[in-house]
């Protein structure tokens, strides 16, 4: 998974992270099976409380960051909620 | 006139069986779930324990539900999908603004308190982020409403070991009251982390060996855990959709001793079977079998034994008398509902449970224990008592249909 994944590594790539956050929120959802890309609606996959608190929980603990996300903020698509999480990270630990 | 609720469903997670059936066969066939839990923590001045083994989280909850549900939570909600099985309620559809959920427990969340402890204390994590959720003492109380879509009254009391009395008793009071038509109730605890262990240790009430009631020689209680819920109806609900009720629930009495915290007054004990009496509209000669609260603790035994003598002492033939805590250990909160889930399976079955490990008789506990074998003998009316730290006494009434 993720962690093993990028076992000593320090930096990302935008697009490796986008890649890696889509799939950290698939495997949080209510049905695990459901297709989920950037541009995916929340209200259409069934973003719960539940699945963002434990997002947000994960990315903390695999990436070493803190997000100072409310747990509570709405967002339209899983891109929304991607970026914010990106934005999240010290410019160290993004690549060009 | 006494208000004589029916229990049409019923539903446990014990030591001794995680069904009513195996836990009504093994309790009344004198079996023993107390075992060595030296696996748990081995360093205790106490070595056996009644912890529930082999329950399965996975088995019964998805990993998104685990992740926000605690041990004492998961008992309850599995032993309240049974009661509401049980209860044919699933298919009636009952009005849900009118179904109560009253869920005790002594404890609440401990598990991932002492976990939360553990990461933040000992590994340097931050605790998990459904810590407080899966923490609060309403948790089974809530997730059971979640499930059954119970809209009604839906809380949690917190009364030590007399918990899941106490909620079977306001459950009672909620339909007494005309609050709810429907009343799922029951007690729930969590009772072997490693720190509570130690916390009981250091109190110094747990037996080094076995649990003995009412025996000479008895050293005091054996942990137990483990959760039981009951759906209360009004009289003729079962029949109303072709059903049948277990047994009758008559209400029962609470009492106050408003004395020591941890020492048991007489008194308030007789009190509180006094009140269950007036409430059931019994005299002290209708009672054929008591499930008593009987820790094994020198005190307890000793006051409960004075307060039943008290109450019940002018009787002809000498009452029976049992603890299943000997063979159950005393799970907390949800002590009252495994005893009052016991007592129901005596009134179905005509078998009363005994007392087991019972050496010899103690002059300071004049009853009849039904001493090691259960005992074939039919019993129409029973009281199940339960008493607390703090002071609190409860006793609840049952009737065989």
């Amino acid at each position: 998974m993720t962690s093993s994944a990028n076992a000593g590594k320090t930096a990302y790539s935008r697009a490796e992270l986008q890649a890696q956050l889509i799939e950290i929120i698939r495997s949080e959802l209510p049905d695990k099976n459901v297709d989920v890309t950037m541009n995916t609606r929340a209200d259409s996959i069934d973003v719960d409380s539940l699945a963002i608190i434990q997002t947000v929980f994960k990315v903390e603990e695999q990436y070493g960051i803190t997000v100072p996300v409310a747990t509570d903020t709405p967002f339209e698509t899983v891109g929304d909620l991607v970026n914010k999480l990106i934005e999240c990270f010290p410019p160290e630990k993004l690549t060009a | 006139m006494p208000l004589a609720l029916e229990i049409t469903g019923r539903g446990v997670v014990s030591s001794i069986g995680q069904d009513v059936a195996s836990f009504s066969r093994a309790v009344l066939a004198g079996e023993t779930s107390v075992a060595s839990i030296d696996d748990i923590v081995p360093d205790l001045r106490f070595h056996n324990g009644a912890p529930v083994r082999g329950f399965d989280p996975a088995a019964h909850f998805d990993s998104r539900a685990i992740a926000t549900i605690d041990r004492f939570t998961q008992f309850a909600t599995v032993a309240g999908r049974q009661a509401w099985a049980e209860s044919g309620l699933a298919a009636d559809k009952p009005d849900p603004r009118r179904i109560a959920v009253v869920i005790g427990t002594a404890n609440g969340g401990i598990d991932i308190i002492e976990e939360g402890y553990r990461r933040l204390l000992v590994e340097n994590l931050k605790p998990r982020p459904f810590t407080i959720p899966m923490n609060m003492a309403n948790g089974p109380a809530s997730r059971i409403a979640l499930e059954i879509g119970a809209r009604g009254p839906v809380f949690a009391v917190s009364s030590a070991c007399a918990s899941a009395a106490h909620a079977m008793l306001v459950g009672h009071m909620l339909i007494a009251q005309g609050l709810a038509d429907v009343a799922v109730v029951g007690g729930t605890d969590s009772c072997f982390p490693v720190g509570f262990l130690r916390a009981w240790d250091a109190l110094r009430v747990v037996s080094g060996d076995v649990c003995r009631p009412f025996s000479k020689g008895r050293a005091g209680l054996i942990l137990g855990e483990g959760a039981a819920v009951f759906v209360l109806e009004r009289p003729g609900a079962a029949a109303a959709r072709g059903g049948k009720p277990c047994a009758r629930f008559m209400g029962g009495g609470m009492t106050s001793d408003a004395g020591d915290l941890l020492a048991p007054d007489w008194n308030g004990m007789e009190g509180a079977m006094r009140q269950a009496l007036a409430a059931a509209e019994w005299q002290p000669g209708d009672v054929d079998y008591i499930n008593a609260h009987g820790t094994g603790t020198p005190a307890n035994d000793r006051a409960e034994s004075k307060a039943i003598n008290a109450l019940f002492g002018a009787r002809d033939v000498q009452l029976p008398v049992s603890s299943t805590k000997s063979m159950i250990g005393h799970a907390l909160g949800a002590s009252g509902g495994l005893e009052a889930l016991a007592t129901l399976a005596a009134l179905e079955h005509g078998i009363l449970p005994p007392t087991i490990n019972f050496l010899e008789a103690d002059p300071d506990c004049a009853i009849d224990p039904i001493a090691n074998a259960p005992r074939q003998q039919a019993a129409s009316r029973a009281l199940s008592n339960s008493f607390a730290f703090g002071g609190l006494n409860v006793s609840l009434a049952f009737a065989r249909i």
